[in-house]
């Protein structure tokens, strides 16, 4: 059974002439002169007010929006390749299978979500609807309204089921992947692009952005709407944030960079001459960072060539077979005083992690600070810079064979 | 600063072929002190090797560090330029360089290549500069040989 499985919605897009026809773009002004189009014949008709037309505008494009959305966020979801084995494998075929269901749950939570709205709108409604159309509505006006309704629902829908399975398949992702053993590893290029996934999620915020307006007079709807963008922000942001947090690398490299204490970086000037000297430094999972005075040499080479070689070794003199060591190769980065405002949390996480790896350091720094030279002096941003390596290949060596990691 | 040369075995040394990205291994190493060389030997096919061969000039570190003071940390970086000798180690070292030291390498080695036939190459590093330190003070020395 390899029946392809899609949102309700899809089916329509595909089968219905002319947006199957139509790409992206074209896609989204074709819905958008449809929907505003018949808005704008109705309203004239039947004599609406002409505020209306404003507020028509703003929900007709926020639902092609959403409508394009849709069209773009399933297909990449489907699409997405993470090579992973056994319960890692099962789970996220489980994720999918959810999240696409041939029982259409996201239908099911569309109409929960039009009975709710509609509901609200003619019987409990704050005057919204005299707002809009005056104190008589024609029933053709009232079916305009309920099919509107029916697509902002069923939009809403997709979104939150959407963000909620996400943060459900992170938060388990991550355990999974907690479990792993010595050398298995997941591919950085599969999580990174979950997380791109997921934070396209969170556009769907932005699209909701023009309804406000239209709804600002009526306290729950704004409430209620508020409510559903703040659900998908943070849960589409949670899930972000959990992926990152996921330790990708082998518990092997892991266990090497955690309990080594020092490193050796090399650098390379202008005139190709290399450069390596020890250093201490600190990993968040992600990059590695390390201190330097701004007078070293290491310094000047990276502002002259933001390329380096950081490597973190474990020999043992009885066995040569035990040597372990993992090379990381990227682009380094001086954190200067805009970057420490624009990444708040990876410069406090780092300072932090510096301050909790090296105790002893920091304390006999801070004790003989006066008798230090300038450049030993850790007044941070002055004399000492923190920075940022940024890896893009890592090389992994144990009993002499390497293995080469790709980011 | 001699010590440091002569008594470290595990050098860390970096090198920038292509496109002058920096590339760090750790290396057997042997100094000779008479001659004022540094030598160690890699796998012809090693990307340290291939590096070389593009770019000459290398650099070359040997330390010890403390994990509880930094201020016992020592170490000494040469950089200078690399060359590939030939006739191999014993031949390249000065006459009063142990044998024993030669023998140590080849067992070494055997492992470093475990498994994967390859070319010995002998390679020798004319030193250039030589940078020490001893907690928080430098010192630096040109040489041009």
């Amino acid at each position: 059974m390899t029946r392809e499985m899609k949102w309700a919605y899809e089916i329509i897009a595909e089968t219905l002439p002319p947006f199957k026809w139509l790409p992206p773009v074209q896609n989204f002004l074709a819905q958008l002169m449809l929907m505003y189009g018949s808005a704008i014949l109705l309203f004239y008709y039947f004599h609406v007010p002409e505020h209306m037309l404003l507020y028509a505008f703003a929900g007709t494009f926020a639902v092609a929006a959403w409508s394009i959305f849709l069209l773009q966020l399933a297909p990449s979801i489907r699409g997405v390749n993470i090579p992973l084995e056994g319960h890692e494998k099962e789970f996220l075929a489980k994720y999918r299978m959810l999240l696409f269901h041939p029982r259409r749950y996201e239908l099911y939570l569309g109409i929960v979500f039009f009975f709710i709205i509609t509901g609200y709108l003619l019987l409990g409604s704050g005057g919204l609807m005299q707002l809009w159309f005056g104190p008589t509505l024609h029933p053709v006006l009232l079916f305009f309204v309920l099919v509107f309704t029916f697509d902002v629902s069923y939009r809403v829908a997709v979104a939150v089921w959407v963000s909620a399975l996400a943060i459900w398949r992170s938060l388990w992702l991550k355990r999974y992947i907690e479990r792993r053993e010595s050398m298995e590893y997941i591919p950085h290029t599969g999580l990174r692009n979950l997380r791109r996934l997921d934070l396209y999620s969170a556009s769907f915020v932005l699209v909701s952005i023009p309804i406000f307006p239209t709804i600002w007079s009526d306290k729950v709807f704004t409430a209620g709407l508020l409510f559903v963008d703040l659900f998908v922000l943070l849960s589409s942001i949670g899930s972000v944030f959990l992926l990152r947090r996921a330790p990708w690398l082998p518990p092997d490299i892991y266990d090497l960079v955690y309990n080594s204490k020092f490193a050796h970086v090399g650098t390379s000037d202008e005139s190709m001459t290399p450069h390596v000297v020890p250093t201490s430094y600190v990993f968040d999972g992600m990059d590695l960072f390390f201190m330097s005075s701004v007078v070293s040499k290491k310094l000047k080479n990276i502002k002259a060539n933001d390329r380096v070689a950081f490597i973190i070794d474990s020999r043992d003199s009885e066995n040569l077979l035990n040597n372990k060591a993992v090379l990381f190769t990227g682009r380094a980065k001086v954190l200067g005083l805009f970057d420490v405002l624009s990444h708040p949390l990876k410069v406090y996480t780092a300072r932090k992690l510096f301050m909790g790896k090296y105790p002893e350091y920091v304390r006999k720094y801070a004790a003989e600070k006066k008798n230090l030279p300038k450049a030993w002096q850790l007044t941070p941003m002055i004399s000492r810079v923190l920075v940022d390596v940024q890896p893009e290949k890592i090389v992994y060596w144990r009993k002499a064979e390497p293995m080469i990691l790709p980011m | 600063m001699i010590q440091m040369l002569t008594q470290k075995r595990i050098g860390y040394l970096c090198t920038a072929g292509y496109k002058n990205r920096p590339h760090v291994t750790p290396i057997f190493c042997i100094y000779d002190q008479k001659m004022h060389k540094m030598y160690f030997q890699a796998n012809i096919n090693s990307k340290k090797i291939r590096d070389i061969q593009k770019n000459p000039k290398v650099s070359l570190t040997v330390d010890t560090r403390d994990i509880i003071n930094p201020f016992n940390n020592e170490g000494v970086m040469v950089q200078g330029t690399a060359e590939i000798v030939e006739g191999g180690l014993r031949k390249a070292l000065s006459e009063d360089m142990g044998i024993a030291l030669d023998v140590f390498m080849e067992k070494f080695y055997a492992i470093a290549i475990k498994g994967r036939p390859a070319e010995k190459v002998t390679v020798r590093i004319n030193i250039k500069k030589t940078v020490y330190w001893r907690g928080p003070k430098f010192t630096s020395v040109s040489c041009d040989v």
